[in-house]
């Protein structure tokens, strides 16, 4: 391939003008390829998920690997697990905002140490070659809605937390404190392999910018409190519970959500791209009706969104599912002021509501990188580029939910790659 | 409105309340618990379409099986003292495959296709291959169904099918399989009859099944 022959300074440049232009809703040389990885990296070399999960160095080897013998255009997320501390990082919001934005502990050593009841793990709980899954769990009964909204911190802090993690059960016990000093050790050291991966990627001549989280408050009671299936009905049997609670935990989750990206201005001045993106993944939008989902689900997170907005950074979200019912509701933010990444919603319908209204993001169904032939993963990429590229404002993510499936042939995601440096191309 | 109408309609308007009230008025009236779980079972069949249409919402399907179950709880005792037993339509053997443990959409699944009337044996999460056919050996069902939510669960349900073949079960069985990535790429693959992404148009599609087969 051409682009093999030019040095990584100049990689970066252009991958860099590619990614910010697609990023302002304008026509790149060509669409950017932002890929996100769980396991794929490891089935390319060959490690098994529980490695992965667990060696830090084997996990960044195995993503420099993949970063190496592909042709991306930016360092999408690759995360060896799944996560597991968001009530720990909320909590200190307001008294220690430097340990909120301890987003990244995803990895199997947080889940040893805390024993949280939230994600199962390769080789823990799972067979070696099992993805880490998020399961969540019940963690909070009805009764308890109106002492969440009292106070959401202490509530989570004083209730939540010695449920949901084994290890803190009884928190003033030295299992507890001792838990809590290692998870502090640990941390620092995933973040500086996770800082040394992202160095080394940037050498490779992969553009990094600066990435926050953002969830939505509904999603946070689902996930984290009261389980998605008790949440769902919660909606219908006791509406003005979980509305007092979202109230009163919108604005601690916007606040968090913009302490992981401010960043001091000299830390700011080491990333190619210096508009932090904050990536929003989204759970319960496409269960809720139309009615349900604006004002339980839409209404929180638009004020998160626009919090960040207001922040200067990119909600970056992530729609699971099928968004088509609820698109318009995009067209309630500013224009181009969100990247939205797609999973099952048609892209095509996506431009038909929204033209170029938000930044489009999305790609294949998984199972054709898994299952189809090279030739009509081309094909099929290169009739979506066709499709979907103009008027500009496109990344293309490989697939839905984790980008580039951790089943996909590598010829597959070659095969994509070439059809986005032909079809991908603005003329 | 008959009666009948007004616990149907209370059912499809997801009226919590009123459905279990007009079911206990019912059962205390003396009326026949087969009647009431026979509506159930139209109560699902119209759940599926509104779904189908567009109407309902996986919330819907949830709270609407809720308030399903609870019918059920309450009319049973009713049943056994009666000495009568409902007349399935169906026997289902479900479970989540080989290394996903994710249930919520399986779990729906299964309470709205016990209210359709099928017998459900659910098998639960992270099920192997040679437990599917255990199952299949043990309860004789009509359908097996196979749910994951991550793409690890297509090579899985493959390695399932296979497993039934081998165990020369396949042409006994019909197979489903159901959830958010499976397409006709992964039935094709699995060599599954038919696949869902919803569990409302699934247990729509068991219902025609175990029509075509009377």
């Amino acid at each position: 391939m051409i682009e093999k022959e030019k040095t990584p300074e100049e990689l970066l440049s252009e991958r860099r003008d590619r990614f910010e232009k697609a990023l302002k809703g304008l026509r790149p040389d060509r669409v950017p390829f932002l890929p996100l990885f769980h396991y794929f990296p490891a089935k390319y070399v060959g490690l098994s998920y529980a490695e992965y999960s667990l060696d830090y160095q084997k996990f960044s080897g195995a993503v420099l690997r993949v970063y190496q013998d592909f042709d991306f255009d930016a360092v999408g997320l690759a995360l060896p697990g799944a996560a597991m501390t968001l009530p720990l990082n909320i909590i200190f919001t307001k008294t220690h905002p430097d340990l909120a934005v301890n987003i990244f502990t995803i990895a199997r050593a947080f889940h040893d140490i805390l024993m949280d009841k939230y994600t199962k793990w390769p080789g823990r709980e799972l067979s070696p070659n099992a993805p880490a899954q998020f399961l969540g769990g019940r963690f909070m009964d009805v009764e308890e809605y109106d002492e969440l909204a009292r106070d959401p911190i202490s509530f989570i802090a004083m209730k939540i937390i010695p449920r949901a993690y084994g290890a803190l059960k009884e928190p003033a016990s030295p299992e507890a404190y001792g838990a809590l000093i290692k998870f502090g050790s640990e941390s620092s050291k995933f973040a500086s392999a996770f800082m040394d991966l992202m160095i080394n990627l940037r050498k490779l001549g992969y553009p990094i910018y600066p990435i926050g989280l953002g969830y939505a408050p509904l999603d946070f009671i689902a996930d984290y409190l009261r389980h998605v299936t008790h949440t769902l009905t919660d909606l219908y049997r006791y509406p003005s519970r979980v509305k007092a609670a979202l109230d009163s935990l919108t604005p601690l989750i916007s606040e968090w959500s913009r302490i992981t990206i401010s960043l001091p201005p000299e830390a700011l001045a080491s990333f190619d791209v210096k508009t932090p993106l904050v990536f929003i993944p989204l759970h319960l939008n496409e269960m809720l009706s139309p009615k349900l989902f604006k004002e339980f689900y839409w209404e929180p997170l638009k004020k998160v969104v626009v919090d960040l907005i207001n922040s200067r950074a990119i909600p970056w979200i992530f729609f699971e599912g099928d968004y088509t019912p609820f698109l318009e509701t995009l067209l309630e933010l500013p224009k181009g002021s969100v990247v939205a990444y797609f999973e099952r919603t048609d892209l095509r319908k996506v431009r038909r509501v929204l033209g170029d209204h938000v930044i489009v993001m999305g790609g294949l169904p998984p199972s054709l990188y898994i299952l189809g032939a090279p030739e009509k993963v081309y094909e099929e990429t290169c009739r979506l580029l066709n499709e979907v590229k103009e008027p500009g404002g496109f990344i293309f993510s490989g697939s839905g939910v984790s980008g580039v499936p951790d089943e996909a042939r590598p010829e597959n995601l070659r095969a994509a790659i070439n059809a986005l440096n032909k079809c991908g191309v603005y003329q | 409105m008959s009666i009948s109408e007004a616990f149907i309609n209370s059912i499809l308007e997801l009226d919590e309340r009123r459905a279990i009230e007009l079911a206990r008025v019912r059962i205390s009236e003396g009326e026949d618990p087969l009647k009431i779980l026979e509506e159930l079972k139209t109560a699902a069949e119209k759940i599926g379409e509104k779904y189908e249409r567009g109407e309902f919402f996986i919330a819907d399907l949830v709270m609407a099986g809720e308030i399903m179950k609870e019918i059920s709880e309450l009319v049973r005792p009713r049943l056994r003292e009666l000495g009568k037993t409902r007349e399935l339509i169906g026997r289902l053997v479900i479970g989540t495959v080989e290394g996903d443990i994710h249930d919520i959409g399986k779990n729906i699944v299964v309470t709205m296709a016990e209210a359709a009337g099928f017998e459900v044996i659910d098998l639960g999460v992270d099920v192997p291959p040679w437990k599917f056919v255990e199952a299949i050996k043990q309860y004789k069902p009509d359908i097996v169904g196979m749910s994951c939510l991550i793409t690890i669960g297509i090579e899985s349900m493959k390695k399932t099918v296979d497993a039934i073949k081998e165990a020369g079960l396949r042409d006994k069985v019909r197979i489903i399989i159901g959830g958010g990535r499976v397409d006709e790429y992964a039935k094709e693959y699995s060599g599954a009859d038919a696949w869902t992404n919803d569990a409302a148009t699934g247990v729509k599609k068991m219902m025609e099944w175990m029509r075509e087969k009377r």
